[in-house]
């Protein structure tokens, strides 16, 4: 683990505008495909409440994340947006890998349904935005506001 | 099975060449990363002003309150990763080019053999349709099952799109982008470079290229798990589905035997430097010499591209001699040139001076390390002083030697003892080959090598000596240091020339 910890510390990128875009892209992705499925392009026809309002509250968070991630005068705020993106992206995949294998409340028919791409690329975004947050909080990244003040 | 899956079946040649390849890419990427190592920040443009990297693969950090050289910043990389890994810069330089002359042999066959077989089926799409059935194919990998061949093929439509692309963009892309860095290419055809966003901007390139080889060897080899290794791995051995277990055993022996050479080349790389110095020097240089020595430099840098930060590849001397000229201008100053000319002479930078019309030019300066950046020399050309002296039939070398000692000067170099250079006679004659006194419009700053320094524009920079005191006109140089050609190619097994 010491291995892998150090040989992770010899990678640094300077790419804050680079890095918060990508961020924000991401999460605009995860939230546009809650959105679709809100406006009925979901697998099923007819699904919960509950589902609906996970969905709806998704896409509130995605979207309030990415704004916070931008507002670059209160860097608090910016944490705050990151730490939202990656609360809600890894929610999503809980409760999709959830819904696939225990299956979720009113939705049996989803178990082993792992045959569904939008659903596994949903969950592939959402996986890459928390990869990402992983790297700013370890260092790997900055994200803007942060700069990398590399003088030497 | 169709007359076209057994056309585009797994033929021997193709068999041999993806081994062979196997082994090529893998020795690239080991000695790339080991050049990587002496330099491990990479840039936008044509430049390297500290700070303005856009990447880092160190953990080091420079002071900013006393002089530091580029050769502090060096990485020592394991030879997990690095081919041979310990801040060995010659040796993976060696590496990388006696490798990538055969990757580039290999390629070539392979496009031939593709074409003359009609192999190239296996990759050239020629319907429009592929495009369609392509991102098919990504859904259903996304529903984790396996896409349809295309009829009548080995592959789907995306791994086919994917390999046209690594085949004829990515392969001839690293090609392309590493020629870029070639410093007689570069002085040559200055357009070339600012074609791929300059010296820095391709070098940079050169390594998004890396990753993408990197991420295709991971993908390919997860495809393989997917459709069936054992299947697969019996295709790129017997040509056919057949004897699943020899095919394992075959494949296994290969593996350990391109295993076995990266083994070898370290333990020899570490062991044997100079044997390994000589030996995969003499085929570059064939190359070398053909290919790239009659790339006269022709650049002519605007002063707006100026860098304004120039970085500094070795120390200054550090003797009460050199002091005392430094504090009094380098008014005792006195260069010899001598050796195997007709006329001896001692020239003092007034001379010098005196000795022609100043000749003034903006070029990028390319160290050995991957760093770069333009600055504007100016000072006599050196074919003045040539003419001069008059050197005699017999000499073919040209021995600069400087006021560094290296033991004294520079901790963090391996070796100890004055600092050399020699470079053949006929470069003397190229148009931008310089007597440099002047940098930037202002005497040679120290670090630069004031009072003197060399510039051949379509040489690596270690080449460029500084700090000059005598020049010797020479008919052969295995006798002067170790008889390499110079204290970098002594101490650190670069080779003499050096247009890459």
């Amino acid at each position: 683990m010491a291995v892998l910890v150090s040989f992770y510390r010899y990678f640094a990128f300077n790419g804050p505008r680079v890095i918060t875009t990508s961020g924000i892209v991401i999460l605009l992705g995860v939230a546009a495909i809650r959105l679709y499925w809100l406006a009925g392009g979901f697998l099923l026809a007819r699904y919960p409440t509950y589902l609906a309002v996970y969905f709806a509250v998704l896409v509130t968070a995605a979207v309030v994340a990415s704004v916070s991630m931008v507002i670059g005068r209160r860097p608090g705020l910016v944490k705050a947006g990151w730490m939202l993106g990656s609360l809600g992206s890894v929610a999503s995949i809980v409760m999709y890998v959830v819904s696939r294998t225990a299956g979720l409340p009113g939705l049996p028919q989803l178990v082993d349904r792992w045959d569904y791409p939008l659903g596994t690329f949903a969950m592939a975004l959402a996986a890459l935005f928390v990869g990402l947050h992983f790297s700013v909080l370890t260092g790997m990244n900055v994200a803007y506001p942060q700069r990398r003040y590399w003088h030497d | 099975m169709t007359e076209a899956m057994i056309q585009l079946g797994y033929p021997a040649w193709l068999r041999i060449e993806h081994w062979i390849n196997v082994l090529f890419v893998t020795l690239l990427i080991r000695s790339g990363i080991e050049i990587l190592a002496t330099h491990p920040k990479l840039y936008r443009g044509y430049d390297s002003k500290p700070g303005t990297e856009w990447a880092r693969f160190t953990r080091k950090t420079m002071p900013t309150d006393k002089l530091y050289d580029t050769l502090d910043e060096e990485e020592s990389y394991s030879s997990l990763v690095a081919l041979p890994g310990h801040k060995k810069l010659g040796m993976g330089r060696h590496w990388h080019f006696v490798t990538v002359i055969g990757w580039i042999l290999t390629g070539l066959a392979y496009y031939i053999l593709l074409f003359a077989t009609g192999q190239w089926h296996r990759y050239i799409p020629y319907s429009w349709s592929i495009f369609p059935e392509a991102w098919n194919d990504v859904l259903t990998y996304l529903s984790f099952k396996l896409p349809p061949l295309l009829p009548g093929q080995p592959l789907d439509a995306i791994q086919k799109l994917t390999y046209a692309g690594v085949i004829f963009i990515l392969a001839p892309f690293q090609i392309l982008t590493g020629a870029a860095q070639s410093p007689a290419v570069e002085a040559h055809f200055p357009w070339y470079v600012r074609l791929w966003g300059g010296r820095q901007g391709v070098r940079s390139l050169h390594f998004v290229g890396l990753v993408a080889f990197i991420g295709f060897i991971a993908v390919h080899l997860s495809m393989v798990g997917l459709w069936g290794w054992p299947q697969l791995n019996a295709l790129m051995i017997f040509g056919s589905v057949r004897e699943l277990g020899w095919a394992l055993a075959a494949s296994l022996a290969i593996i350990a035997a391109i295993v076995a050479v990266h083994v070898g080349a370290t333990v020899w790389s570490l062991r044997s430097p100079r044997t390994v110095q000589r030996a995969l020097g003499f085929i570059i240089n064939r190359g070398r010499l053909s290919f790239l020595r009659p790339m006269v430099s022709r650049q002519h840098y605007s002063p707006a591209q100026l860098s304004t930060e120039h970085r500094v590849n070795g120390k200054p001397p550090d003797s009460d001699d050199y002091k005392v000229m430094a504090v009094h201008n380098f008014v005792d100053w006195k260069l010899e040139v001598g050796g195997l000319v007709d006329n001896p002479m001692t020239f003092t930078l007034a001379d010098l001076r005196a000795l022609a019309d100043k000749q003034t030019q903006r070029v990028m300066h390319n160290c050995v390390q991957g760093w770069s950046s333009i600055g504007e020399w100016s000072g006599v050309p050196f074919r003045t002083v040539v003419d001069l002296v008059k050197p005699l039939p017999q000499a073919r070398h040209i021995c600069f030697l400087t006021m560094q000692d290296t033991g004294r000067d520079e901790p963090s170099a391996e070796g100890a003892g004055q600092f050399y250079e020699i470079v053949d006679l006929n470069l003397a004659h190229h148009p931008q080959c310089l007597l440099a006194y002047e940098m930037n419009g202002q005497p040679l700053p120290i670090e630069h090598g004031a009072p003197l320094r060399l510039r051949i524009e379509n040489q690596v920079g270690f080449k460029m000596a500084k700090w000059i005191e005598r020049i010797e006109f020479i008919s052969d140089y295995h006798g002067i240091g170790e008889g390499m050609g110079g204290w970098r190619e002594d101490n650190v097994f670069y080779d003499k020339d050096v247009e890459v």
